[in-house]
């Protein structure tokens, strides 16, 4: 075409002239319309986070201006008639919310930091990948699953234990007895949540610790410290305020932990403090969740009010968490960001800056050969005695993360493999009754789950995306960047249930009450989901060369085509992986879907109207219904009645869902590891 | 950009995915119900002669009701295989809320409707109030696990049982448990009680907490209602959690159906309050007994369609059980659309119906209707089918 251009006649070279001019004139619009769409997409996620909170309010503002006779008659139902009043309702639910993930996090903090200190200082590089890999299995399994098996491994088996703490720690009031049995107490919650929690924080400390400077490792290990005594001395402080924030965010997922809870817990209302006994809390995720099915209007109202109070209680921790972080140099939370930016407004006062920082941390470098020299005086068998227990509870601390996997692993194939066959996956649960053959499937529970999250996945990736190229190619460096940057944070935070009870919200407001279909569900999940996809997004966008981008600019490209073209493509696989683990991550999501979609028998296929079955809500639904009645005759027919069908169905499913969970972890981590290759990372 | 995925590829890979997607959408995957006559446990007479109905109807409400409710569903569907009932058992309060919203044609409940709720019902019953139909009794049984005594059906009073579940008795081996229970006396264990209860809102705590509030009044002094009032003991959600809750320790006891109780020991019920005579019999949870309770209540009923029971809890027989769960299926006494009138008449006459008894009894373990009861149900059924016409 071109060069037919080239040879044509002066007249011709008009026409082609115009040609151009409408081709750039075109470029130019695109250009305009995807920044538009980009700036449009980014500021969709302020709109979107107000959305939530005024949705919650419209929905939960009965509680506190509806007919004040029905609210005290609803709350005093939901307490058994102990409290009429809403602060009464809520805050000893408080108290158990922050109790329980206090108590989780006093867990799995030391235990993540043992993991995160093996994968980065006590293994090979390839055992580490290995351990690395056994870690994001852990925060790969749903926790419906964690609470099947904590509800019916775990619970039985810590009597012994728990009796044997308080009758010897009994006169510490947290420890005394006499033991509950069941402990379905909140001690036992406790460990399940931890081990929930325990992968996010392992995952950003042992970055974190990877990222301490060599120079200090090997300052320390120079000067004669043990290895102990470097991670003391260099790691440990530089690491600090990052594992801190680390375990704050880890706080912020154990707040919103509903599934589990609400399988384990034996709920009470009390503020008391003791791990081995039974129905002295409940947590407000938990409280939602068990009281919703039976909710009338009002209730409804009430129960999302608390609601929102978890929902502040879990952005101010996020909030915390971020504030911490943002201390810590390299990387740059909100408040660093907003320092930075005033001190760009001064080239001397950003030089000045500079300087500190690096006086700052020659100061720090020089505390620590202090603190080694002084050391380094102490007795020689106490430093290496020391140095090997440290070892040993480090290796510990892996053991004991590794327990509860392998436990929950052959639980739930050991148990799921009974009707794991090609029968129960291409059928759904209509005509089955009791437990008669036909023993049905989870046919109508797949197709749910695919859908809804294909829509989740319709609905956030492409605004994901969008936003993370509006925050990394337009607004970098800008107020609204790190405005809108805050509120992803914010949103990462948001408990799965109050994301359901939004979606619930929005449309049973717009759409007539107590409308439940799969969109909802979608809405819910892509809330879930939107915070994920834009971090990995943002980071993959980053890494991208700038080089590559000059050049695409130097050819007088516009910077729409160049982001089209040049910048998106090269972060794709890094893209392409952060979503699919952003899908592992909902595809597993409990709470919200039984709020948002509801529980059906049959298939539905429109996503738009009617209930739909989804995976975990099977999952859920079938534990939730005991034993099946067989008569003594229906015992004798062949195939015969089935009595303990549902729990073998409940397994089942679970075990299909911890497939699918997998083969996506997989190929998430496959594609990180080949684009990490590509760009030489 | 040579990394990037061919376009062809991804032609491919978007036909692929939308073949199995049409696929997947194609089979639903329905199960082929069992036929109902096959059943030994079920008369094979089909008796009602029906006027052959097609089109989909949708009910709501009580969980207690699910197993019984797709049991009927499929012996329906082999009188009237052209007719879609779907039932969501998303709870009696969401279950009446969608049928006063006219979004069902009938709700299951736990309780009848308020006299509010009545009112409101005007208006999607075409002027009328809509009626409670008991079409669902089941037995509750007080379950415990003690090793080597789970066979032994322990005899509890009211009064007994209101105190193990208030704190006042703590132990097994309370002699005030001992008292009622000569024979195994020595066999009772030092062993500490665990009640363990519905920790959600259910109907099933409302009826045994109505049991205990008028059999044993003086220990019993909570306001019966659907939460649980105290935290003595273990809360759990569901029957299936209490269920697994008591299979879990020793020295439990709780109140689920009776159906479930698998193998706990149930508590054999003594009807007097008075501990002092010794020794009493008591009765096992029994559905026919179960039913003649429900039965007496009947007699003290007016001649209306609305058939809400009033227990009387505290009635003292050994043909009777008391710690009986009753749940209505809520209709209106005409639809504005005649095709509705014809279902909900044929579909209520189902669930009463011999057939529909049985089916509920051997799939959900609920307890046969008394014939008296099923009589008025199914006079106004048919009465619901004639206006149909």
């Amino acid at each position: 075409m071109s060069s037919s251009h080239l040879s044509s006649p002066p007249a011709m070279t008009v026409a082609a002239d115009r040609q151009l001019e409408a081709a750039h004139k075109r470029a130019r619009t695109a250009n305009i319309v995807f920044g538009a769409v980009a700036k449009f997409c980014g500021f969709f996620i302020l709109a979107l986070l107000a959305a939530v909170a005024v949705f919650l309010l419209i929905r939960g503002m009965p509680t506190f201006f509806g007919d004040s006779e029905t609210v005290k008659s609803t709350i005093a139902s939901f307490t058994g008639g102990e409290t009429d009043s809403f602060w009464g309702f809520v805050s000893p639910l408080i108290f158990g919310t922050v109790l329980t993930a206090v108590l989780a996090l006093l867990l799995a903090v030391p235990i993540s930091i043992g993991i995160a200190l093996f994968i980065a200082f006590y293994c090979s590089k390839r055992f580490a990948n290995f351990v690395s890999s056994i870690v994001d299995l852990l925060a790969a399994i749903p926790s419906v699953i964690y609470g099947l098996w904590g509800g019916l491994v775990l619970v039985p088996s810590v009597f012994g234990a728990a009796d044997a703490v308080s009758k010897a720690l009994g006169w510490i009031p947290l420890f005394s007895g006499p033991a509950s049995n069941p402990p379905r107490t909140v001690g036992t919650v406790a460990i399940v949540l931890a081990v929930m929690v325990i992968p996010i924080i392992t995952s950003v400390s042992r970055d974190l610790f990877k990222q301490t400077p060599v120079l200090l490792q090997e300052a320390a290990l120079g000067l004669g410290a043990t290895r102990w005594e470097m991670i003391r001395l260099a790691v440990l402080p530089f690491a600090k305020s990052g594992v801190v924030s680390a375990a704050m965010l880890g706080l912020g997922r154990a707040l919103g932990e509903t599934m589990a809870v609400l399988m384990i817990l034996s709920p009470g209302r009390s503020f008391s403090l003791n791990l081995f006994k039974a129905s002295q809390n409940q947590t407000i995720a938990a409280n939602i969740a068990a009281q919703f099915p039976e909710a009338d209007d009002m209730g409804v109202s009430v129960l999302i009010a608390t609601g929102l109070v978890l929902f502040v209680i879990t952005f101010l921790v996020n909030f915390a968490a971020r504030k911490i972080a943002a201390r810590k140099p390299g990387q740059k939370g909100f408040f660093a960001r907003l320092k930075e930016k005033r001190a760009l407004q001064g080239n001397s006062a950003q030089v000045s800056t500079t300087e500190t920082e690096r006086e700052q941390e020659s100061q720090e470098a020089s505390l620590d050969a202090n603190a080694v020299s002084s050391v380094t005086r102490s007795s020689a068998r106490n430093r290496h005695r020391l140095d090997v227990v440290m070892r040993v509870l480090i290796y510990l601390s892996l053991l004991v993360a590794v327990i509860p996997l392998v436990s929950v692993l052959f639980t739930v194939v050991s148990g799921g493999l009974a009707q794991f066959n090609w029968y129960f996956l291409t059928h759904n649960m209509k005509g089955v009754i009791g437990g008669l053959y036909p023993y049905g499937g989870i046919l109508h529970a797949m197709i749910g789950t695919l859908e809804i999250t294909g829509g989740a996945m319709l609905i956030s990736i492409p605004i994901g995306i969008m936003t993370s190229v509006w925050l990394v190619e337009y607004a970098q460096g800008t107020k609204p960047h790190a405005v809108v940057s805050f509120l992803v944070d914010v949103m990462s935070g948001i408990p799965s249930i109050v994301a359901g009870l939004f979606a619930y919200s929005v449309f049973s407001i717009l759409f007539g009450p107590g409308t439940v279909n799969g969109f909802v569900g979608s809405i819910a999940l892509s809330i879930l989901m939107l915070p994920t996809v834009i971090r990995t997004c943002e980071e993959m966008l980053m890494i991208v060369p700038d080089d590559l981008r000059e050049a695409s600019y130097g050819l007088g490209v516009t910077k729409a085509r160049t982001i089209w073209r040049i910048v998106l493509p090269t972060a794709l696989p890094g893209i392409v992986s952060g979503v699919i683990l952003a899908i592992a991550r909902v595809i597993g999501e409990t709470a919200p879907l039984l709020i948002a979609a509801g529980v059906l028998t049959g298939t539905n296929v429109n996503l738009f109207s009617g209930r739909m079955m989804t995976l975990p809500v099977y999952v859920y639904d079938e534990y939730s219904q005991g034993l099946a009645q067989c008569s003594t005759a229906s015992l004798a027919m062949n195939p015969p009645c089935n009595p303990q069908i549902r729990m073998e169905r409940a397994w089942s499913a679970a075990l299909v869902l911890i497939i699918l969970v997998l083969i996506l972890t997989v190929i998430g981590r496959l594609i990180t590891r080949i684009s990490s290759k590509r760009l030489g990372k | 950009m040579r990394s990037l995925p061919g376009l062809k590829t991804r032609r491919a890979l978007s036909a692929f995915s939308a073949t199995i997607l049409v696929l997947l959408a194609s089979a639903c995957g329905d199960n082929v119900p069992l036929n109902m006559t096959s059943d030994p446990a079920i008369a094979a007479d089909i008796g009602q002669e029906a006027l052959p109905l097609s089109g989909q109807f949708a009910g709501a409400g009580s969980s207690a009701q699910k197993a019984a409710v797709e049991a009927w569903i499929a012996g329906y569907n082999v009188y009237q295989p052209s007719v879609d009932i779907a039932y969501d058992p998303s709870g009696s309060g969401a279950g009446v809320n969608s049928f006063l919203q006219g979004a069902t044609l009938w709700a299951g409940s736990d309780k009848p409707l308020t006299s509010s709720q009545k009112k409101a019902s005007r208006s999607v019953c075409n002027g009328g109030e809509a009626i409670d139909l008991p079409v669902y009794i089941s037995p509750l049984a007080v379950a415990y696990n003690l090793e080597g005594l789970n066979d032994e059906h322990l005899v509890m009073t009211a009064d007994v049982i209101a105190k193990i579940f208030n704190g006042t008795i703590t132990r097994w081996n309370d002699s005030r448990i001992k008292e009622l229970n000569p024979t195994i006396a020595d066999k009772l264990p030092d062993v500490a009680i665990t009640p363990v209860w519905r920790s959600d809102k259910s109907g099933t705590t409302n009826s045994f907490q109505q049991y205990l509030h008028q059999a044993a009044p003086s220990e019993w002094t909570y306001e019966p209602q659907e939460t649980w009032p105290n935290n003595v003991g273990q809360g759990a959600k569901g029957t299936a959690g209490v269920i697994t809750a008591l299979g879990q320790a020793e020295g439990t006891i709780g109140y689920a159906d009776a159906a479930q109780s698998g193998s706990l020991g149930t508590v054999a019920v003594s009807m007097a309050s008075d501990t002092k005579e010794g020794a009493r019999k008591g009765v096992a949870p029994d559905s026919e007994k179960a039913a003649a309770f429900v039965a007496k209540a009947l007699e003290s009923i007016g001649d209306g369609e609305d058939l809400t029971l009033d227990l009387d809890y505290s009635m003292d027989s050994d043909s009777i059980y008391p710690i009986t769960q009753i749940s209505y299926s809520i209709v209106c006494p005409a639809y504005e659309d005649k095709r509705d009138s014809r279902f909900v008449g044929s579909w209520v006459e189902f669930q009463v119906s011999e057939q529909g008894q049985k089916l509920a009894a051997s799939n959900a373990g609920s307890a046969v209707l008394p014939s008296e009861l099923t009589d008025r149900i199914t006079a106004t059924a048919q009465r619901l089918m004639e206006a149909g016409k």
